[in-house]
């Protein structure tokens, strides 16, 4: 996504709705790799897949706010 | 859990989840439906009456409509949708005065119930809202073309997209009608949950409680009812705006072009 000079009266400001939309991305990446880590631990009756998963799922969605609201 | 909330125990009994079960008043109807009812009544009252004369120099009661509707215009609609803002605004308008309105209910003397403080009808908003976006998005891009836009993070090597897109489908398209719903939904209910401990627990303290000096001291709990109760005041109004910002900025990234 490009910074829309229209939204939010210019590239500086971002549009005031994408804080919450930033929070909605970490949920998400908590939640399904946290997911498939407590699924792998429930198939296999282990305990290392859902902090990985956890870990791993809040890197990646940190990563994904980076591209979606820093990079562009 | 339900056999301890439910068991009459000697002493005070925490405000709960039951007291949100409010029995009909009559039929299937509860005083949230009346709330809900009445909430369209104002609004529609509210809109009609200071946009029934207008006029260049506008009347105090068109001044105050016309405040409300710029605010939402400017503030929420132009600065999170962008150039085409302006086929949202009676949308958004709307939906912020409906949602203010049922939560102002909540401390509203004789009123008091915050109507969405159950989680049913938050859903029913948030899905309309979904719809909206979703719909607006599909229109603009194709469905494909509108998939693309919302869950293929622009820039980066395919192996991050496999780890990449699933995120961003689950947050765009299945998660934000819930969080949508549910925040409104909880802040609702945990702040009148929050009144009805000061309260009934003054009240307990005052009229039910054996000790003289809960009786001295319940005065501090209703005091906390009131600053609470202002408090609230605070959250309603910002509930309301957020779930208005957040479909405004739901249909501005659906409208914004991916390059």
């Amino acid at each position: 996504m490009e910074p829309d000079q229209s939204r939010g009266g210019g590239a500086k400001t971002p549009p005031p709705g994408d804080a919450w939309t930033a929070l909605s991305y970490l949920l998400s990446g908590f939640l399904l790799f946290g997911g498939i880590g407590w699924g792998l631990d429930a198939l296999l009756g282990t305990g290392v897949f859902l902090p990985v998963g956890l870990l791993f799922g809040g890197a990646a969605s940190l990563y994904l706010i980076y591209i979606r609201y820093v990079k562009s | 859990m339900t056999i301890l909330a439910t068991a009459p125990t000697p002493g005070f009994n925490a405000p709960g989840v039951e007291d949100f079960q409010l029995p009909p008043i009559f039929g299937e109807v509860t005083k949230p439906v009346l709330q809900f009812v009445l909430a369209a009544v104002i609004v529609y009252a509210f809109f009609a009456y200071t946009s029934r004369r207008p006029a260049l120099v506008p009347s105090k009661a068109q001044f105050l409509g016309e405040s409300f509707h710029g605010m939402v215009r400017n503030s929420i609609a132009r600065d999170n949708i962008g150039p085409e803002y302006l086929k949202y605004v009676p949308y958004l308008t709307t939906l912020f005065a409906f949602i203010l309105v049922n939560n102002l209910f909540g401390i509203v003397p004789l009123i008091q119930f915050p109507s969405f403080s159950h989680p049913g009808v938050a859903y029913a908003l948030a899905i309309m809202s979904w719809l909206i976006y979703n719909v607006v998005g599909i229109r603009r891009h194709g469905f494909v073309g509108y998939m693309r836009v919302s869950t293929w993070p622009p820039g980066v090597p395919w192996w991050v997209r496999i780890i990449l897109t699933p995120i961003e489908f689950l947050s765009n398209i299945l998660l934000r009608p819930v969080t949508l719903s549910l925040r409104l939904f909880g802040n609702m209910f945990a702040g009148h949950l929050l009144l009805l401990v000061f309260v009934l627990g003054g009240e307990y303290m005052l009229l039910h409680s054996e000790s003289i000096l809960l009786g001295v001291l319940s005065p501090f709990a209703f005091g906390m009812g009131i600053v609470f109760t202002f408090f609230e005041a605070f959250i309603q109004v910002v509930q309301a705006y957020v779930f208005t910002i957040l479909t405004a900025s739901y249909i501005g990234t659906v409208l914004a072009d991916d390059h």
